[in-house]
């Protein structure tokens, strides 16, 4: 199972079109063929990094599908839809990513992805392009799954990691992590903003201390998903 | 004419605290010694940005004091301030600008009163627009600095200043507009319960800006800073 993920930079002024032409005619042209599918829709807050964006996910059942799915893109029954889509943004980032073996991701499947848009609610993202330094995807990769996901959500304070994934070869920047986690209640959006994390947190041999041999950049975004997108 | 010097740094991750102990102990531009006044320190928190970002905005009376600045940069002590600092980063982006529109006294006084620690650090969001014509997204933007507020209800926030390049067309076509928040203006504006698709008191430039850059940030430094005059 691939995740093909994708960035819209929209154009000023196009944002609830570009998502009444997702929702209501590219999701469903998506979703006739068996082995694809849209998955995610969520939209930046006004204060992510850039704006206004919308963020895609897109299940697609392996490399044979995906080769499927630019073909139909290029020259098929989904060509007119995606020019009507790229005329509505400045640009696209498109990254293909697959599963961590301690993704916690409930959907492992395209056939569990609904094929209908979804009722919501929507719900609040942290959404985080994590790259690693150089030589250290693996040692990250292994503090994820042997420390972090050890964590509580107590511990995280109300933020849950939802779906951890990577670029796969010929997807996009690599070695780089995908984190997408939910904050589970304004209170845990409103302090991951306000307040410091408390400095005994960052202290030598702490999980953030250590982790912070093989990575300290990242981009990350406030998104919320669309209360129709197919997952939540 | 008020000059603003804008540095934005990108911090090494463990060096966090120390990049910050470092700004409190050995001031550097806007600061005691040094040449204008820091008007704004803060951290881009995590949600909101690129990781260990720090931002500050030093202000500088007029043209006479960016040289004194330059002089200073010069200078054993601006020359040991830049090596401490940037050996703490993996990069600095510096730029000069023109205040067009507000005034940043109030920021300033935030800055310095900022306790650090305990207290709740002051909010702000700053976005930098891309505009297709910048003498008329400075004009739109004055218009609507000297109209006020249009909201009825108290805004998610609130526009304090806006500046654009020093050197005008010579530069990027850009306007960056500083806002700052009510103090409950960000629990409002992402309220799960009822959020806010556009946050209140955000100047309407939908017109002009072809793109938009906007990271929000929180005060950092506390006390010990030295207040801005």
């Amino acid at each position: 199972m691939l995740w093909l993920h994708q960035v819209h930079h929209l154009r000023p002024a196009t944002r609830d079109r570009f998502a009444q032409v997702v929702q209501e005619r590219w999701l469903p042209e998506v979703a006739t063929r068996p082995d694809t599918r849209l998955a995610w829709f969520a939209t930046s807050t006004r204060g992510a990094v850039h704006a206004d964006e919308a963020v895609t996910i897109t299940g697609v059942a392996d490399g044979a599908a995906l080769a499927e799915l630019g073909a139909r893109v290029h020259s098929g029954d989904l060509t007119d839809l995606a020019a009507e889509l790229s005329s509505l943004r400045d640009g696209v980032q498109t990254r293909i990513l697959e599963p961590l073996d301690y993704d916690p991701f409930a959907v492992t499947s395209v056939t569990e992805i609904p094929a209908q848009p979804g009722t919501g609610p929507s719900r609040s993202y942290m959404h985080d392009f994590v790259p690693p330094t150089f030589g250290n995807m693996r040692a990250y990769e292994d503090m994820m799954r042997e420390r972090y996901m050890a964590l509580t959500e107590q511990d995280l304070s109300g933020v849950a990691l939802r779906a951890s994934w990577r670029t796969v070869p010929g997807g996009g920047p690599v070695p780089e992590m995908f984190n997408l986690s939910e904050i589970r209640s304004t209170a845990a959006l409103e302090r991951l903003v306000t307040e410091e994390i408390p400095r005994e947190y960052k202290a030598m041999g702490t999980w953030m201390w250590t982790a912070l041999a093989t990575r300290d950049r990242w981009t990350t975004r406030l998104l919320r998903s669309a209360p129709w997108s197919p997952l939540q | 004419m008020t000059v603003l010097l804008q540095d934005c740094f990108q911090v090494k991750g463990r060096e966090e605290l120390p990049f910050e102990e470092a700004l409190r102990e050995r001031p550097g531009p806007g600061q005691a010694g040094a040449p204008g006044r820091l008007v704004l320190a803060a951290w881009v928190p995590h949600g909101a940005g690129e990781g260990y970002e720090f931002v500050t905005l030093t202000e500088l009376a007029d043209s006479t004091e960016l040289s004194a600045l330059y002089r200073w940069h010069a200078s054993p002590d601006g020359a040991a301030w830049n090596a401490t600092v940037q050996g703490m980063c993996y990069g600095q982006l510096s730029t000069l600008h023109e205040l067009r529109h507000g005034t940043l006294a109030t920021v300033a006084a935030q800055t310095a009163a900022h306790g650090g620690g305990e207290t709740r650090p002051p909010l702000y969001r700053l976005d930098r627009l891309t505009v297709s014509n910048p003498a008329d997204a400075l004009a739109s933007v004055g218009k609507q600095f000297a109209s006020g507020p249009a909201a009825a209800d108290p805004p998610v926030m609130t526009p304090v200043a806006c500046w654009s390049p020093l050197l005008s067309l010579l530069d990027t076509p850009q306007v960056s507009v500083l806002y700052r928040f009510a103090d409950d203006g960000f629990r409002r504006a992402v309220d799960l319960d009822s959020p806010v698709e556009y946050w209140s008191g955000e100047l309407d430039l939908e017109a002009h800006a072809t793109a938009r850059h906007t990271r929000i940030l929180r005060g950092a430094l506390g006390a010990s800073t030295s207040p801005a005059s």
